[in-house]
């Protein structure tokens, strides 16, 4: 018998199993006594096989079952993690091309939802009136009236908001958001001006859905007073008690970042101090009460109290600032240019840029458009987040200005 | 199953001298036979026992019953020692077995028949030894170790048991026995 042979057979240990044939376990036998190799290997695997046997309920204790389920639970558990993740990635993702700002350098984007109804046949069919819009009958200050465009929202089957004076949505930061990115404000209360008793505080953008692309809707198509009419439609501008508040000179409340009122921050105007009563001595008191009223969209009464904060102190140009965009969501663009002109005296670049940006959507509804795009330019050459959609108004009415010219 | 000729003529040669001299009263014969056998006939024992006290008991009166035999010259074929060892083991250790009965008498001298306390302490290191290498053997390492060499199942059935092919049970079986083997050679001196 060679030793090597016998371990690749396997013989030993079936040997200690006692799975030999009678002859070959008594040649193995016979080997065994008279090989030192054998008779270790045959000790060695008894050793084990007693080793074995004493640990043997311990050893069987150790499932692999349940190993094998433990280790798939956790691959399972990090693959499920994974897939979530790059759910929510994507999902992030979405939601910041929905968001994405529609690109300054491009006039017109067009999107399905908010194409003219001219350009679906089946809302071509249907009446203004059928679509729920109120067509705008009056002229003013020579800019014709013109289709709104809150027809595109039924278009898109979102339930237009009502105008009410008093709109309880407070202006938020995605509205000033909104109101950066440029393009929005063109067309979202061009409608608006159309109404000269009704507040503009009309906000489309709550309304619309996320992924519904915001379009100015200046088209070629459109006679030239109502381009310009779109392209002086206003918006409310998002007031943040620390933004541009906290850019207010000295004298303006550079202070007032740190002790915003409290109605302000709530969105609730009204909850503070009354006029004429306890706190209200300053200009001061008189602007944080009235942005209180223009955050909660109040502009009527928010005019009010911002025209006495300009009395108390003509100089404070956020006051001045904010009161012409009330003026000009008022619809009354004469006495805003006149308090926008105050507030464009401001040396903070952002606040200046602000009023210059106004400035001009007032005297583009007072038909100047030679002048508003001279403040538009103002505006361009001051750093701010209005500086993108000033480049864009101003590439507008040069447009415009060229079409006038062909005809 | 062949060994080589000029071994077995040798071993042949050794045994037969052997026999002879306890046939004509040599002790040291008698020793050298002992030290020759006892050990293989230690291991067949254990193995078919699985008794290692009955095994040395078993040994004893195997290598008493040869003693007696050769003294006698009983022998018939002097040259074949071996299988005559090997013949008398198994007969006794069958007869163990079948009647299961211990017979702890010892008529031989104390002195030489006693248990070897070299060979304990070794076989006591050598049980240490294969206990640490197989608890630090991977679990189902262990497992196939146990279901292979004590339950006595095929490794087809082990790679069963554990949802392992026959290719992978054999392959981590022969791996822990050599790496446990390795360790073993370092405390075999004989």
């Amino acid at each position: 018998m060679e030793c090597q042979e016998l371990d690749r057979s396997g013989i030993p240990e079936k040997y200690l199993n006692g799975q030999l044939d009678p002859a070959t376990q008594d040649e193995f036998e016979l080997h065994v006594l008279e090989c030192p190799s054998c008779q270790r290997t045959l000790e060695l695997l008894q050793t084990v096989r007693d080793d074995l046997a004493a640990h043997a309920h311990e050893i069987r204790a150790y499932s692999p079952a349940p190993r094998r389920y433990f280790r798939w639970a956790w691959i399972a558990i990090t693959g499920l993690i994974v897939v979530a993740g790059g759910i929510g990635f994507r999902q992030v993702l979405v939601h910041q091309r929905a968001r994405a700002p529609v690109a300054q350098n491009v006039p017109v984007v067009s999107s399905p939802a908010v194409q003219s109804p001219s350009a679906d046949p089946g809302l071509a069919s249907r009446s203004t009136d059928d679509l729920g819009v109120k067509v705008a009958t009056a002229d003013r200050g020579g800019l014709p009236a013109r289709l709104p465009h809150a027809s595109d929202e039924t278009a898109a089957g979102i339930k237009t908001q009502p105008r009410n004076t008093t709109d309880d949505r407070p202006l938020s930061a995605r509205d000033y958001t909104n109101y950066s990115n440029g393009g929005s404000s063109l067309h979202d209360s061009a409608q608006d001006m159309q109404h000269n008793s009704e507040p503009l505080a009309q906000s489309t953008a709550e309304a619309k859905p996320e992924n519904a692309t915001v379009t100015p809707s200046v088209s070629s198509s459109d006679s030239i007073p109502d381009q310009i009419a779109k392209l002086a439609t206003v918006r409310p501008f998002p007031y943040t008690f620390a933004g541009v508040a906290s850019s207010q000179p000295s004298g303006g409340g550079s202070t007032r970042a740190q002790r915003q009122p409290q109605s302000a921050l709530s969105g609730n105007p009204g909850s503070g101090v009354k006029p004429g009563t306890n706190g209200f001595n300053t200009a001061q008191d008189y602007f944080r009460e009235g942005m209180s009223a223009y955050v909660g969209r109040d502009y009527e009464t928010a005019a009010s109290l911002l025209t006495q904060a300009v009395m108390l102190e003509p100089d404070f140009s956020e006051a001045n600032l904010y009161l012409g965009i009330c003026k000009l969501l008022r619809g009354s663009p004469s006495e805003a240019a006149s308090a926008l002109q105050n507030a464009a005296q401001e040396k903070k670049p952002q606040l200046a840029q602000a009023a210059h940006f106004f400035l001009a959507k007032a005297y583009l509804q007072l038909g100047k458009p030679a002048d508003a795009e001279n403040e538009f330019r103002l505006a361009a050459a001051l750093p701010g987040r209005l500086a993108g959609e000033s480049n864009q108004l101003i590439h507008r009415l040069d447009d415009i200005g060229g079409e006038s010219g062909r005809k | 199953m062949q060994g080589e000729p000029a071994i077995t003529s040798a071993a042949s040669e050794r045994t037969l001298s052997l026999a002879q001299r306890i046939f004509e009263g040599d002790p040291s014969a008698e020793q050298e036979l002992v030290t020759t056998y006892r050990r293989g006939v230690l291991v067949i024992a254990s193995a078919r026992t699985r008794d290692r006290e009955a095994a040395l008991d078993l040994t004893q009166d195997v290598l008493v019953a040869v003693l007696k035999a050769l003294r006698e010259g009983k022998l018939r074929q002097p040259d074949k020692l071996s299988a005559f060892v090997n013949g008398v083991a198994r007969n006794l250790i069958n007869n163990y077995l079948a009647s299961r009965v211990r017979r702890a008498e010892c008529e031989l001298d104390d002195e030489c028949y006693t248990t070897d306390p070299v060979e304990e302490l070794e076989t006591s290191e050598r049980k240490r030894l294969v206990r640490s290498e197989l608890a630090a053997l991977d679990v189902v390492d262990q497992q196939i170790l146990l279901l292979s060499m004590v339950d006595g199942h095929s490794l087809a059935e082990v790679g069963l048991r554990l949802n392992l092919s026959h290719q992978a049970v054999r392959a981590r079986k022969s791996r822990a026995i050599k790496k446990i083997a390795k360790k073993f050679s370092r405390t075999s001196h004989r």
